[in-house]
């Protein structure tokens, strides 16, 4: 019965697995095969051995300081949306159905415009003589125009404005599972609003908010449009690199081991996020268990 | 077991990452012609299956000719093309001729990067039979064997000047010159003026690689006393321009810095000043001199071994001609490269036009291309600083 129900659970999953497969792991495989791929000039290259690309990225440190400052901005960014996020979550779970349904799509709307699109609205604000400089001017907080586009700063408030519904989403979820009587009970037990959230409501969201870290830092890992439109491709990414090497240069073997490289690192990473997050669960899983050993 | 579903879950979004990163971006240059940058595939309206009429022929003597008795048999012709002005001038004129011998044509929107990453991907099976790329890649692409070297099966071919008979067919000529703002300068400036000391820290320059950047850097190299072919001296007399006021990647915001006096200078194609000077911006654009404005070409190419070959010969021919070259300068003043068309007025003024404009044109080296993996790695290292 077990092995039967395996074997149909198997043929279920064939069509998609079959659709990932060529979608997603073909191209992967080929971008793993042509890394190894010998470059001869633009946009040529011959299926002959070699490890250049590979040892070109070690040769000194320029493209390690690339994936550095990748890495860097995506952790800022990536921080600044959780702490932002977490409020604004706490909020809307609140809300009665209707209403939250209403904030959730508010909040995802300018995710179908896309990210070029949003980003070609902060391009417009951003720009020396856009509106947050005439803000910031107007309001006295700054006496020169800010240089926001071409910098670090325009990248990460970019950043963090794009990829809040990714982390509210789940955090919604979360926070909306939480039991409300339970916070009436530490409050009973007088807790002040303060403690109640560090020691009941923050560790019960915390694999919502996991879930949202992930996902808002896998976007920022390998942030784009963002890059090269408030970077003004002065502040070089992985994305931005990547880009260059394949398209505008057409060195695709250096553009895959390049990317490549990158891969296996966030895989890395993936898996150590993986294991922290397992941590979590487990860990505001045992209050619940010694909760329940109390009761009894 | 849910472990794995994560991790593999997180290994499809950061290939469909990749993949996105991939995606069609247009350079400085082509921003300009493109009024938002997209990539969409627009088709045509079907043209129908009536049979060809050719008595209405509104073009001229040899394009009629040519065109005589064709029938596309509905077949869809695919032509790789810059979106707005370009696109619409193309819609106008070219498809509905196109349309009128039973043919079809489909334009895909892009920069010249996506155009020739997919010609060279899908060298020997291509699906696309008509693609426009700058004048140093289309010569790059005939040599490597993806694109058809011109020749008079295109007939308008043999009107075209020699300068426009290189790599692809050429189909505007443009001269990489200076935009300025005149409150810096009393008179036209020319290349030594990006390093005069009034204008230090007012430069900008375009994302590289690309032809205005390399054009700027090509000028460096001859400012040191030695020219396009000799990376040492051109980075080391860039490096002192550094670090730039702005990198544009667009040139609504290079105008308004410019206009505003926030940049003094900068390399930009003569054909895309003239919008912004006529908004009434306070810029102008040099024609520089010493070595001399830099040329630059739009070219049509025709993928080696496309399909539809007589279609894009058709397409050539139609894009080539007077009439719609004519078209091109008025409306965005790029020069015409047929020596048949007569333009007078600010057409005649502000386009590359004529044998001795033409003539007067600084053409760069191969090196340029030939080495593009280095010198952006040196640009990325030396001039971006990081």
């Amino acid at each position: 019965m077990q092995s039967r129900k395996k074997g149909s659970l198997i043929l279920l999953l064939l069509p998609a697995s079959l659709i990932i497969g060529v979608i997603f792991l073909l191209p992967f495989i080929f971008l793993l095969v042509q890394s190894f791929w010998t470059y001869e000039s633009s946009f040529v290259s011959k299926p002959v051995f070699t490890l250049a690309n590979y040892a070109k990225i070690f040769q000194d440190t320029y493209y390690l300081q690339v994936y550095l400052r990748t890495i860097k901005l995506s952790l800022i960014s990536t921080g600044i949306t959780l702490l932002l996020s977490y409020p604004l979550a706490r909020f809307i779970s609140r809300l009665k159905t209707g209403l939250k349904g209403f904030m959730l799509t508010l909040i995802a709307l300018p995710m179908i415009g896309g990210a070029m699109i949003q980003t070609m609205g902060w391009m417009a604000m951003m720009m020396r003589y856009g509106m947050l400089n005439g803000i910031l001017m107007g309001l006295g907080l700054a006496k020169e125009p800010v240089a926001f586009l071409g910098s670090e700063l325009g990248i990460v408030i970019g950043l963090v404005q794009s990829f809040i519904p990714l982390m509210v989403l789940p955090l919604v979820t979360s926070l909306g599972a939480i039991d409300v009587t339970l916070e009436d009970a530490a409050k009973s037990l007088g807790a002040n609003s303060l403690r109640t959230f560090f020691e009941v409501v923050l560790p019960l969201s915390l694999p919502g908010a996991a879930a949202g870290t992930i996902l808002t830092l896998m976007m920022n890992l390998t942030m784009f449009v963002t890059p090269s439109i408030l970077g003004q491709n002065k502040i070089m990414v992985f994305g931005t690199i990547a880009y260059q090497q394949a398209i505008s240069v057409g060195n695709w073997p250096f553009a895959s081991a390049f990317a490549i490289f990158f891969i296996m690192a966030v895989f890395i990473f993936a898996m150590l996020a993986m294991k922290v997050t397992s941590a979590i669960q487990k860990s505001t899983k045992q209050p619940k268990a010694a909760a329940k050993g109390a009761q009894a | 077991m849910k472990k794995t579903a994560i991790l593999l879950f997180t290994m499809i979004i950061i290939a469909s990452m990749l993949l996105a990163s991939c995606a069609p971006k247009t350079t400085a240059t082509e921003a300009a012609a493109t009024e938002a940058p997209k990539t969409e595939v627009a088709a045509t309206e079907a043209a129908g299956t009536e049979a060809p009429a050719t008595t209405d022929c509104d073009w001229d003597e040899q394009t009629c000719a040519f065109l005589e008795g064709k029938d596309f048999g509905g077949r869809t012709l695919v032509v790789g093309v810059w979106g707005g002005v370009i696109e619409q001038i193309y819609r106008d004129l070219v498809i509905p001729e196109i349309e009128k011998h039973n043919g079809k044509v489909e334009l895909l929107l892009g920069g010249t990067g996506d155009r020739t990453a997919k010609i060279y991907a899908e060298k020997g099976n291509p699906t696309m039979d008509v693609a426009y790329l700058n004048m140093y890649e289309a010569a790059k692409g005939v040599a490597d064997g993806v694109l058809e070297a011109p020749s008079n099966a295109v007939p308008a071919y043999d009107d075209l000047y020699p300068a426009a008979q290189v790599g692809g067919y050429g189909m505007s000529f443009m001269g990489l010159g200076i935009a300025y703002n005149p409150t810096y300068f009393d008179t036209p400036p020319d290349w030594k003026d990006f390093w005069d000391p009034k204008v230090a820290g007012k430069v900008a320059t375009a994302t590289f690689p690309g032809g205005d950047s390399e054009g700027l850097l090509a000028a460096a190299g001859y400012m040191a006393g030695s020219d396009e072919n000799d990376p040492d001296a051109m980075f080391t007399k860039l490096k002192e321009l550094t670090p730039f006021a702005m990198i544009y990647t667009s040139l609504d915001e290079l105008f308004m810095m410019m206009d505003k006096g926030d940049v003094a200078i900068a390399p930009v194609i003569s054909g895309y000043a003239w919008t912004y000077i006529d908004k009434g911006m306070n810029i102008k654009f040099a024609w520089p001199k010493d070595p001399g404005t830099i040329q630059m070409m739009d070219t049509l190419t025709i993928v080696q071994g496309t399909k539809n070959q007589d279609m894009a010969y058709a397409w050539a021919q139609l894009s080539l001609s007077p009439k719609t070259q004519q078209a091109f300068a008025e409306q965005i003043y790029f020069g015409p490269t047929n020596s048949k068309v007569v333009l007078t007025g600010d057409a005649a003024e502000r386009c590359v036009y004529g044998q001795e404009k033409v003539d007067s044109l600084l053409r760069l080296s191969t090196y340029m291309i030939d080495n593009r993996d280095t010198l952006t790695e040196r640009y990325n290292r030396e001039i971006l600083g990081q």
